[in-house]
């Protein structure tokens, strides 16, 4: 199902990318300092919170600039498909590597966030509120990276943050508008729909919190996740990839 | 027979037996490939080949021809519109034809950041190599393609073309291939450098490798390969056999040089031609070019030469058989 040695080698290309090491090192940083910061201008009355999950998805749209439409541009598909590797396991050690990088910049994110509660208030968040929603932030991770890899087995280069993007907006800023009319109704529930696969999330207190379970949000953000993962697997295993055939 | 676009690109895992493309297994079968692009420009029409296990095969042709698309459906990675491609009796893109397969493409890139060491680890490891040996193999790699010490252990972005060049065979090398598809091997590579190819490609062709090379280089191809196709708007125009004695073979170019000036005038060496069955050509600067029947033709024209009084200083069969081929068939440079 995966490749251990291309997982490795995609996750420590990472932290060795400048394009990929960045984005996520200075968002964790940026949002490290504006914490700090209004906490001495405000003379530690306004105490910082821990950010919801759904609050980092920057974090894998910067790791995600490094995905299978640059491996394609950069002309490195034709020598790795001709190991005795799978496509499909190709695209899920992809999607595993971005997860996991991702993962480990929104749980560091999260750990100085709350080191920073912790120090600055007498009573931080529960430990279970932390573990919530470093489940919800590794989720988004995942979520967003199956969304990713499927976008980039068929677009070029950075096409792939180019598709999201668009379709982004197109769910937060069109949708809604369009939905106000009475007639267009529907425009929000695409609009959920939309929000759902670019942006899978699985939120473990409502999920679970929930009385009876809500099955529905657990099953949906599964069914999500592994629609991109087999959408992406099924494009990439129809395209040709001789750089003869660009 | 047809084969649309696979609905998997990977074929299922190996059967327990591994082929081993012996003198006797399959090698590499075309049959009737055709292929277009999106454009609508056809770049394979009906072509056929039978490589045989073992044997060093190039493919020639001016650029376009489709030498690249060909080399792309037979390592799987492009789908014929119409036709089957067979590598040692199963598909391309079976895992087990992978696991002999080498590849070296024309336009080389590697994990950007990565040592030469760590490039080629990288590829022991997808190949399935046991991890107990890498090192040993890696090195061993590394020293067989000629690639420096001193730059093991360099990045690869610092590397100039031949040595990516030679980077790339090692990697194409990796998992003991036995068939090895080369694309313009010798690109970039200096003129050491193509000589400890040759070498190399000597050595592999002797366990048993099927070789085929893409290249433009129709001096080292000559050197190295048992046949030869030439391509020409992606078809087949003519397969030359470098291996055995032909026509073309038996007739060819003798260069006469002399000690000395050169004393015979040219309506005498016109004469001597003439009587001998030979063929004056356009002179050379210090050399006469005849074109001579077989060896025995060769003998009674410098036989002539010497009764006329040219100092003959040297004689020597003109290299170029596969140019002469290939100008035959295409009438121009490649």
């Amino acid at each position: 199902m995966m490749s251990m040695p291309l997982y490795r080698s995609r996750v420590t290309r990472s932290f060795h990318r400048f394009s990929t090491l960045v984005p996520p090192l200075a968002f964790v940083m940026v949002s490290l300092a504006w914490s700090v910061a209004m906490l001495l201008y405000t003379n530690f009355l306004l105490t910082p919170e821990m950010e919801l999950p759904k609050e980092i998805f920057l974090i894998p749209l910067g790791v995600g600039l490094s995905s299978i439409g640059r491996d394609a541009t950069e002309g490195l598909l034709p020598v790795l498909l001709t190991r005795p590797l799978r496509r499909s396991t190709y695209v899920l050690s992809q999607w595993a590597a971005m997860g996991t990088v991702a993962s480990f910049w929104a749980l560091l994110h999260l750990v100085l966030q709350w080191g920073l509660i912790v120090a600055a208030t007498p009573h931080g968040p529960m430990p279970l509120e932390v573990l919530y929603n470093a489940i919800g932030r590794v989720s988004l991770c995942l979520g967003m990276a199956a969304t990713l890899v499927c976008f980039s087995t068929r677009l070029p280069g950075w096409g792939h943050l180019a598709l999201w993007g668009v379709l982004f907006f197109i769910a937060e800023r069109v949708l809604p508008g369009l939905g106000k009319d009475e007639s267009a109704r529907f425009a929000l529930t695409v609009r959920q729909y939309l929000l759902g696969v670019l942006m899978p999330e699985l939120d473990i207190r409502r999920t679970f919190a929930a009385t009876p379970v809500s099955w529905l949000r657990l099953t949906t953000y599964f069914s999500n996740v592994t629609l991109m993962l087999l959408l992406g697997i099924h494009i990439f295993n129809h395209r040709e990839v001789s750089y003869a055939s660009r | 027979m047809s084969i649309p676009r696979p609905l998997r690109a990977d074929t299922p895992a190996a059967p327990p037996e591994q082929p081993s493309p012996t003198p006797d297994s399959p090698g590499v079968r075309v049959e009737g490939v055709n292929k277009s692009y999106r454009r609508g420009q056809r770049v394979l029409s009906d072509v056929h080949l039978h490589i045989r296990a073992g044997e060093t095969f190039g493919i020639i042709g001016p650029n376009g021809a489709g030498k690249t698309t060909l080399f792309g459906c037979m390592l799987g990675l492009l789908w014929p519109d119409s036709g089957t491609v067979s590598v040692a009796g199963l598909p391309p893109d079976h895992l087990e034809v992978r696991r002999l397969t080498g590849y070296l493409p024309e336009r080389l890139t590697f994990d950007a950041g990565l040592t030469a060491r760590q490039c080629l680890a990288f590829h022991h490891a997808l190949a399935e190599r046991p991890v107990r040996e890498r090192p040993q193999e890696v090195e061993a790699l590394l020293t067989q393609v000629g690639l420096d010490k001193a730059v093991w252990d360099r990045d690869t972005r610092k590397f100039s073309r031949g040595m990516m060049q030679r980077l790339g065979l090692a990697q194409a090398l990796v998992g003991q291939p036995r068939f090895l598809f080369l694309d313009e091997p010798t690109l970039g590579i200096d003129p050491e450098g193509v000589l400890h190819l040759r070498a190399l490609l000597r050595d592999i062709k002797s366990r048993g490798v099927t070789v085929i090379i893409n290249s433009h280089d129709l001096a080292q191809l000559e050197k190295v390969c048992d046949r030869v196709a030439f391509f020409r708007a992606g078809r087949v125009e003519a397969i030359e056999d470098l291996g055995s004695p032909s026509a073309t073979l038996t007739r060819h170019v003798l260069v006469v040089r002399w000690a000395g000036t050169q004393s015979l005038s040219p309506e005498q060496l016109a004469t001597v031609s003439r009587e001998t069955g030979a063929t004056l050509m356009e002179p050379a600067e210090d050399a006469l070019r005849f074109s001579v029947e077989d060896d025995w033709g060769a003998s009674r024209l410098l036989g002539a030469l010497l009764q006329a009084g040219l100092p003959v200083a040297s004689a020597a069969r003109e290299e170029g058989r596969l140019e002469r081929f290939f100008q035959q068939q295409g009438d121009r440079t490649p």
